[in-house]
This record gives C-alpha cells, structure tokens and sequence, in this order.
C-alpha cells in the first residue's frame, strides 16, 4: 500500500481515536478538538491566507483572497457580536482582545510585511504548510512564535514609548445594531474597492 | 517530442513563483512552452489565472503529494 493511502488511513482514525478518548472525560475539549480539525481542513483547502489578500491585489490584480477575507470578516460580524452581547448580557467581561492603536500599529505592521516576504504567507499559511509536511515552515514558525513572544513581553513598553490612542469598542460607542450596520457598510465598501480595483487590472 | 524548458521553483513561495515565470514568457516566441515545478499551492492558482487572463496556454499536472508541475504556453496572436 503507498504511503500516502496509509496515512489517509491512519491519521483519521487516530485523531478520532483522540477524540473519543478526550469525549469520555472532557466532552468540551473534544468539541474544540474537533472544531480545531475543521478548522485546519478547511484552511487548508481554501488557502486562506491574509499576506495573499494584499500581495495578490497589489501585484497581480488578483482579488479573489482579499475578497475572501473580507467575507470571512462579515461572515464572523454577527458571531461576535452575538457571543460578546450574550457574556456582556450575563454580566461578564467583554470578551476577545481590544489593543491600542498608535503608531505602533504602522511599525508592526511594516514588520509583519517584511517578514511575510521570506515566510511566503501568513501565520495560517505557515501552519497549514507545516500540517501538509513542508518541514522548513517549522523554521518560519519558530521564528513566529519567537516573536511573538517578545512583542507580547515588550508590548507595554513599546506603547509606553510611541503613545496610541485608547481602545475603541465599537457597539459601546454605536450600540449593537449602529457597530453592526457601520462594520457592514465599511466591509461593503471594501468589496466594492476591489471589485474595481480587479476591472482595472482586467482592463489594463 | 518538442522541448520545453524547465523552471524549477521547487521551494520558491509566492510572489516570486509568478514573477519568475512572467519573465520566462517574455522571452518565449509564440507557441513556445516553459515547464515549471513548484510545490508552493498558491503558486498554481496565481499561474493559471495569469494564464487565463493573458491569454497563454496552462496545463496543470500534479507530480506528486504537493507537487505540481505547470506547462504555460505562450499566445500565439500577441
């Protein structure tokens, strides 16, 4: 038998034997368990990638991963919105992660960008070429994780540093139905820029 | 049997699979064919559509597990 039918045999069955066995004592965990292989499936076959979606528009006129992010974006609008208002309803923290913004921003972002260059994606990518055996991703993944790492242990001090703005939690400012037709109009228009954006490289 | 040239960009990941195979095509006479192989996804889809919306010729043939191999044949009206 090649190989590669005896890992489409074997993979399967162990992660649902991980699965079953997680079930048994943690039920919650073999849902994210399961979540978790979803997820990495269908990343892998979408070939999502946030570095593609502003690479392949600039470059190429390609506007196929850009547009899916943003259907990504608005497809998960109503999902946070509804677990946000039902934990905020509950009388629980906000939940998720809401950072400053400054100029610290534009610095890692340019930072993210050159180091996309090299790594040829995204974090989901690195991941997704890990996932599918290509072993030097691991090197772009200690690389990731490093710094990670030590942007999460100088965060405070950066900001410190360059000053930014406080944190602005939309639906606070909006309420829920303004931050969610504002989000949604302001996605739109991002689609609507693109679409343009991909005539013109059509025309060209 | 005609002959190809071969691009490997085996390990290459996005842009540069595409970059370099615009370059190929503008030194290809009308009809002429490059073969490139990469094992970069992304890269295909980019090749192809490229192709398409040139107008070249694109065939897709996959080598191996995550091995694709690409022949693009340039237009013959320019």
């Amino acid at each position: 038998m090649r190989p590669r039918v005896v890992l489409a045999l074997v993979l399967p069955s162990a992660a649902a034997a991980v699965g079953w066995w997680l079930y048994q004592d943690r039920p919650a965990t073999a849902l994210l368990w399961g979540l978790g292989l979803l997820l990495g499936w269908a990343l892998s076959r979408s070939r999502l990638c946030i570095v593609a979606a502003f690479r392949d528009s600039i470059l190429f006129g390609d506007t196929g991963p850009a547009m899916a992010v943003l259907l990504a974006l608005a497809l998960s609008l109503p999902g946070f919105a509804f677990v946000q208002a039902s934990i905020i309803g509950q009388g629980g923290p906000l939940p998720g992660s809401l950072s400053p913004v400054g100029p610290l921003t534009l610095v890692g972002a340019v930072l993210f960008g050159i180091g996309s260059v090299p790594a040829g994606g995204c974090a989901i990518t690195t991941l997704v070429r890990i996932g599918e055996g290509h072993v030097r991703f691991l090197f772009t993944l200690v690389g990731l994780l490093a710094g990670a790492l030590l942007g999460a242990y100088q965060y405070g001090w950066w900001v410190g540093l360059t000053g930014a703005l406080d944190p602005v939690h939309l639906p606070g400012v909006l309420g829920w139905p303004g931050a969610l037709v504002a989000e949604g109009l302001l996605l739109g228009l991002l689609g609507l820029l693109l679409r343009w954006w991909s005539r013109r490289g059509m025309e060209r | 049997m005609t002959e190809h040239s071969v691009l490997d960009l085996l390990g290459e990941v996005c842009p540069v699979p595409l970059l370099r195979v615009r370059e190929a095509v503008e030194h290809l006479s009308p009809g002429e064919s490059v073969v490139v192989e990469t094992d970069f996804p992304r890269a295909v889809r980019n090749i192809s559509q490229w192709c398409m919306r040139e107008g070249h010729g694109c065939q897709i043939d996959g080598l191996a597990s995550g091995t694709w191999q690409v022949t693009v044949t340039r237009k013959r009206i320019e």
